[in-house]
Order: C-alpha cells, then sequence, then structure tokens
C-alpha cells in the first residue's frame, strides 16, 4: 500500500533521513522505534508531505505522491496525528472534529470516534486550546479518525500523557488494528504496546534502519541496544 | 449637551469609516501576516468604480433611475476590488509569504503603479461622485441634524461586520480559514487546500476595501492619492485591534474614532490627529499585542 524508497530528507541543509526504504501492507500496523533525534518525525512529516525529500520516491496505492501536497495526501486517505497534537486552539472541539472532514471521504462525523472518546461530545463547545494535554491528544487522534482514513500515521501518540488516558489510547489503536481496514505507521518508545499492536518493527537510527523484524522475531535486547543512549 | 451628542455621533460615524478600511486588512493581515501596503488602493478601485458607474449612468440611464448607481456600485466595487486582490495574490503576494519585509516593499509598489494607473485613466485632480439623493440631508431631532450619508455608512459597516462575522462564524468556508489562520500546516494536512483559502481570502478583504472606498465617495471627493491618506488609518486600527481578531478591530475602530473626534473637539483637527497617535503609542506600550490578545499555542 504504502512503499518508500531510498528516501533522502531534511531540513535546508542537514540530512536527517539517509536511503530508508520502508514497505507497509494494507492492515498492516508498522511500529518505528528510535531515540529522539534520529528522524522519526521527520520521517513522518515526509511522508505526509510537510517535508519534500531531497532524493527517493513514496508511492501510495500505487501512485507516485512525492510531489504531491499534504492536502492531496489527505485526500488520498492518508490521517496524520503529530507530535504536539496540533490541534486548532481557538475553534470548538465540534469544529476540530469538522475539520477533519476535510479530507472529503465522508460527510459527517462517524459516530465511532465518540465511542472511543466520550469527552469529546461533552466538550463539543469548549475551544480546544482550553483542553488538557490528554484530552488534546485524544481530539487529535478523533480528528483524524473522522474522515474513515485508509492510512493513518501517528507521532507518538501517548508522549506525556497521564497514564489512564495512556491505556485508553492503546486501546483504541488496538481496535482499529482490529475492526477497521486502516493501515497504520505508528511512532512509539514503549516496546510492549509495539509487540501488542504492531505486525512489523523498524528501529532507526542516525537517519537509517538499523533494525528491521515481523514482531514474532523481535529480539528485544537487539532493540535496546539500539534505543539506550 | 447637543455638542456633545454630535461629537459624539461624529465619532462614531468615523469609527465606522475607519472598521469599513480596516476590516478587510484586519483579515488579511491577520490570515497571512501580509503587510499589504497596496490595501489602499484596493479602497480607490472602489470608489473610482463608483465614479465609472455614476458616469455611466449619467449618460445612458434616464434621470429617475440616477440614485440607483449608487446600490449597483457597491456589489460592483466588492467584486472587482476582490478581483484585484486575487490577481494580486496570485502573482505576487503568494510567493512572499514567507518575507515579509520584501512583501511590504512590493505591495507598496503595487499601490504606486495602481495610483499611476488610476491618474492616466481618469487624471490626476480629484473627482467629484454625486451622493444619491435619498441620502442628501439629514435626520433632524430637535436642533441637531444626523447627516443620512453618515447614518448609511454607519449600517453598511454593520452589515458588513455582521456578514464577516457570519461567514467566518457559521459557515464551513469560513471555519477553514480560521483554521488555516491559526495552524497552516495542520490545516493543510487535513486535507484543507491553504492555497485556494489564501486566495479567497484575499479577494475577501480586498472586497471589503472596495466597498469601503464606494462608501467614501459619500464624503468627498476622490483622487488617486485617497489611498494613501487611510492606509495608515487602517493599519493604526489593526495594530490596535490585535492582530488577526475581528473584534479587536471593531474596537480599535470605534476607540480611535471616538477619541479622534473628541481630541479634534478639543483642540484642532491638526492637534487631534497628533493627541490620537501619542495615545496609540501609550496604549501599545502598555499593550503591546492590542486590545485582543493572540495567545495560541504554537510558536511561529
Amino acid at each position: 500500500m504504502l512503499s518508500i524508497q531510498d528516501l533522502e530528507a531534511g531540513y535546508e541543509d542537514s540530512m536527517v533521513i539517509r536511503s530508508i526504504n520502508m514497505n507497509v501492507e494494507e492492515n498492516q500496523v508498522i511500529c518505528v522505534m528510535g531515540r529522539n533525534g534520529v528522524g522519526k518525525t521527520t520521517l513522518l512529516k515526509t511522508i505526509i508531505g510537510l517535508i519534500q525529500p531531497k532524493n527517493g520516491k513514496i508511492q501510495y496505492k500505487s501512485g507516485d505522491i512525492t510531489k504531491d501536497r499534504p492536502s492531496q495526501r489527505a485526500r488520498n486517505g492518508s490521517g496524520y496525528v503529530p507530535q504536539g497534537r496540533e490541534i486548532f486552539p481557538k475553534l470548538t472541539v465540534l469544529e476540530n472534529l469538522q475539520l477533519g472532514l476535510e479530507a472529503g471521504n465522508v460527510k459527517t462525523i462517524n459516530e465511532q470516534v465518540y465511542e472511543y472518546f466520550p469527552i469529546l461530545k461533552d466538550f463539543a463547545k469548549r475551544n480546544g486550546g482550553d483542553l488538557s494535554g490528554g484530552q488534546q491528544q485524544q481530539l487529535a487522534i478523533a480528528r483524524a479518525l473522522v474522515s474513515n482514513p485508509s492510512f493513518l500515521l501517528l507521532d507518538e501518540p501517548t508522549e506525556g500523557i497521564q497514564p489512564n488516558i495512556v491505556e485508553e489510547i492503546q486501546a483504541v489503536i488496538m481496535d482499529i488494528k482490529q475492526s477497521s481496514q486502516t493501515s497504520m505507521i505508528l511512532v512509539e518508545q514503549n516496546l510492549d504496546f509495539v509487540k501488542n499492536v504492531a505486525d512489523h518493527l523498524y528501529v532507526i537510527d542516525h537517519g537509517s534502519i538499523v533494525y528491521s523484524s515481523p514482531i514474532a522475531n523481535v529480539e528485544d535486547e537487539e532493540v535496546y541496544r539500539y534505543l539506550t543512549v | 449637551m447637543t455638542e456633545m451628542i454630535l461629537t459624539l455621533f461624529n465619532g462614531i460615524s468615523l469609527g465606522s469609516i475607519l472598521l469599513l478600511i480596516a476590516l478587510g486588512l484586519a483579515i488579511t493581515f491577520g490570515l497571512m501576516n501580509v503587510i499589504n501596503m497596496a490595501h489602499g488602493e484596493l479602497i480607490m478601485v472602489g470608489a473610482y468604480i463608483t465614479y465609472l458607474v455614476q458616469n455611466i449612468f449619467m449618460q445612458y440611464a434616464p434621470e429617475k433611475y440616477f440614485d440607483l448607481y449608487f446600490i449597483l456600485s457597491i456589489p460592483l466595487a466588492l467584486i472587482v476590488a476582490a478581483g484585484v486582490g486575487v490577481l494580486l495574490e496570485v502573482s505576487l503576494i503568494r510567493h512572499l509569504y514567507k518575507r515579509p519585509l520584501d512583501s511590504l516593499l512590493a505591495t507598496w509598489g503595487v499601490g504606486l503603479i495602481l495610483q499611476q494607473l488610476a491618474r492616466t485613466i481618469f487624471g490626476a485632480p480629484n473627482v467629484g461622485v454625486q451622493s444619491p439623493s435619498f441620502l442628501n440631508g439629514g435626520l433632524e431631532l430637535g436642533s441637531i441634524t444626523f447627516p443620512y450619508s453618515r447614518i448609511f455608512i454607519l449600517l453598511l459597516s454593520l452589515i458588513c461586520l455582521a456578514c464577516i462575522f457570519y461567514y467566518f462564524y457559521r459557515t464551513a468556508s469560513g471555519r477553514r480559514v480560521r483554521a488555516v489562520m491559526q495552524n497552516r500546516q495542520m490545516a493543510e494536512c487535513l486535507g484543507v487546500s491553504t492555497r485556494k483559502v489564501d486566495m479567497l481570502t484575499f479577494a475577501i478583504g480586498s472586497g471589503l476595501a472596495g466597498v469601503a472606498g464606494c462608501a467614501l465617495t459619500l464624503l468627498g471627493a476622490i483622487g488617486p492619492t485617497i489611498g494613501t491618506s487611510y492606509i495608515i488609518d487602517a493599519f493604526m486600527v489593526v495594530v490596535v485591534g490585535g492582530v488577526g481578531a475581528l473584534f479587536g478591530a471593531v474596537a480599535g475602530a470605534f476607540g480611535i474614532g471616538i477619541f479622534n473626534t473628541i481630541f479634534e473637539f478639543l483642540t484642532n483637527a491638526t492637534l487631534g490627529k497628533v493627541l490620537i497617535f501619542i495615545l496609540i503609542i501609550a496604549f501599545l506600550q502598555w499593550r503591546p499585542s492590542g486590545i485582543v490578545i493572540n495567545r495560541s499555542r504554537s510558536l511561529d
């Protein structure tokens, strides 16, 4: 479904991602792990189109999307939950969700997101900027889900969130994997959660993939070797 | 007593004029952080369109229909000014989003070009536009006369404000604009075509300038330089009101309008202007972001 070939990308003159190759099949959940600063967020930003790669190709559903704008990719079925939530602070919760519909695939908000995150219904009229971090994270995920994306990019969705909401979010991600046809690339720091939800694991270091394995064959010590400073 | 009421009315009237002029600028400045020095010339475009329509009616329309020229001018001024604005956005401004100083210079240049174009087509001297007869005279309450033209401008500015408010807060298109204003990248990632939003927003801001120009023909002669007269006032309102805030523009416009008129009344026209500038400077020292502060969690 998504194929990344020889990707090189970065900011201004510094290359952060050097030659990454990656494949995501239909309904597959890929996890990407790595220390801070290795290029995980840069990778996701390049896939959604916020960064133009210096080299390499991104193919999605057998079309070359390397030159597409992010809005085109969103309308093609990509959903993005960035690090830092990035919700619209002066739009209400409901308006934030309605923005999620801009991708154009559906006309009304999928009731499923309210089942995942009931507080969004209670806070419908509250400004996004007035929510707590955990609530904003739930809103950010719900906003990406309302348009029924076929491909979801999640950048550390549980970062800085209180433990009980982390559990809720992890349960939602598990449920998405099991009940819908959505493929995912999930950037995560928690290996236990990764082993529960992912089909394949990549570890990135210094902008390249240093470890790649189907989940069943993951060796914890190998992974931790790359994750420790 | 009557002097107070009249002064207050004049202050509100001036405020409504400032609001009309600055509303479009608040939108473009607030959305794209683009300093459009050609905004004054977009006002000029609206004024000249009104002049043109008046002339056409004078030449070709039967006399009893003459007053209708003004009703027609308002939407026409809006459309033409919006068109010029879109042209400006697509050809120039779009390339200068990350470069505020360049956009200031470039739009200043465009303003000069438009002024010269007006001089070439219409001549350098000011031209008069005859107000429609239904706006002559005034409302007489006791010993005070409130000119109909000023009442009309006040109503027009409130109607424009209401339309803008409705658009931004009750329509999907307006919601998109607000999203792009608050977080451009995230809006793009959700599927919003920020290019289209930029064009549309610039069109709206420019169209409002056109309407302002049309209204200004009621107050006096118009010429190629009316833009430069009002651009400073427009920026003052936007900066005092708080960039990107509609409510702030309203508060700024009426605040400046009323205080300016009071200062003028207490001293004279020139000193009044000086005093209002001093007041604005003092205000900005106390509250640099303006009346309405844009507290967002994202860094620019």
